[in-house]
């Protein structure tokens, strides 16, 4: 409680600054001085059960650290997900077996916390992954590409075995722009909660963030552990 | 469904471009395995827009064949 009333008279103090990323530093160190950790055990479960206890958690106890435990891998992968979607900071160690994730001083915005349910992944040796890094499909002529790439999708989205996730780098990216005719196919697969992945400095290379029709912008951190921990990866 | 096929893919292609150029809205699809066509791709259309399509195509001189599954 003392914390909060220093809290309030820091904050009224430095607002005139005027400089957003300074004050969100500011409020974060001090709101850290104010949380305390709390731990969340989900030490033998299976998901969605540990999504769905770290979400609880998270609502139950926005401004503390938490201490996540898990003993499988799964759930770890499909957490560290969770997390990165939200914009949640964490840290990871390993130790005799026991994954332990500590979130960092983020403010978790309740309100806009993802579905849990889509991020449980305990199929992950039957789930794949579809990495689009071009607008057309092979190499060689450029309108045949094109066509195939669109009967690829097209195929794709009416597959009885759909991907877990679709990620777009380099020209791929291009695929979700509102000015190409694919963002529709893309939005097909995203409609059937296939989960449309765009690199964030491609889309920005680019230049196409107010064209974006569909998808996710997200980082290589994120793309390099949804690939690594992927089974499976079809690349058309 | 509506599928439009045609005797190779590059009337694909054209169709395609005639198509969209005059606002009808396709999607691109694999021939389903129902049907048999040299060409491995084929044309999805509205109902709505059947006759401006056969219209369109027939004006552009391509082949195509009109299928309904």
């Amino acid at each position: 409680m003392a914390y909060s009333r220093q809290l309030v008279v820091v904050y009224k103090s430095v607002r005139f600054a005027e400089e957003p990323l300074v004050l969100k530093e500011i409020v974060l160190f001090l709101l850290s001085l104010s949380s305390k950790m709390v731990e969340v055990n989900c030490i033998g479960q299976k998901c969605p059960m540990p999504l769905i206890t770290t979400k609880k958690a998270l609502i139950g106890n926005p401004n503390d650290t938490l201490c996540i435990l898990l003993d499988n891998e799964t759930s770890c992968s499909n957490l560290k997900t969770y997390l990165t979607d939200n914009g949640l900071e964490f840290s990871v160690e390993k130790v005799n077996g026991v994954f332990r994730i500590v979130t960092g001083n983020s403010i978790v915005q309740i309100e806009s916390l993802g579905n849990e349910e889509n991020y449980c992944n305990s199929n992950l040796e039957r789930s794949y992954i579809v990495v689009l890094d071009s607008n057309e499909m092979g190499q060689g002529s450029m309108e045949l590409g094109t066509i195939l790439l669109k009967g690829f999708l097209s195929a794709l989205s009416e597959s009885d075995f759909l991907p877990a996730e679709v990620i777009c780098y380099n020209k791929g990216v291009l695929l979700a722009s509102s000015n190409t005719p694919f963002a529709g196919y893309l939005k097909v697969l995203e409609d059937k909660n296939v989960k449309i992945t765009l690199c964030g400095t491609c889309v920005d290379y680019f230049g196409i963030k107010d064209e974006l029709q569909v998808g996710k912008i997200s980082n290589m951190m994120y793309i390099l552990e949804r690939l690594s921990s992927s089974f499976k990866i079809v690349k058309p | 469904m509506n599928i439009i096929v045609f005797q190779n893919i590059r009337f694909v292609i054209l169709g395609e471009e005639v198509l969209v150029k005059n606002g009808i809205s396709v999607t691109i699809r694999p021939v389903p395995n129902q049907i048999s066509s040299e060409c491995g791709m084929c044309i999805e259309v509205g109902s709505d827009d059947l006759d401006a399509v056969k219209k369109l195509l027939d004006d552009c001189a391509i082949t195509f064949q009109l299928v309904k599954i």
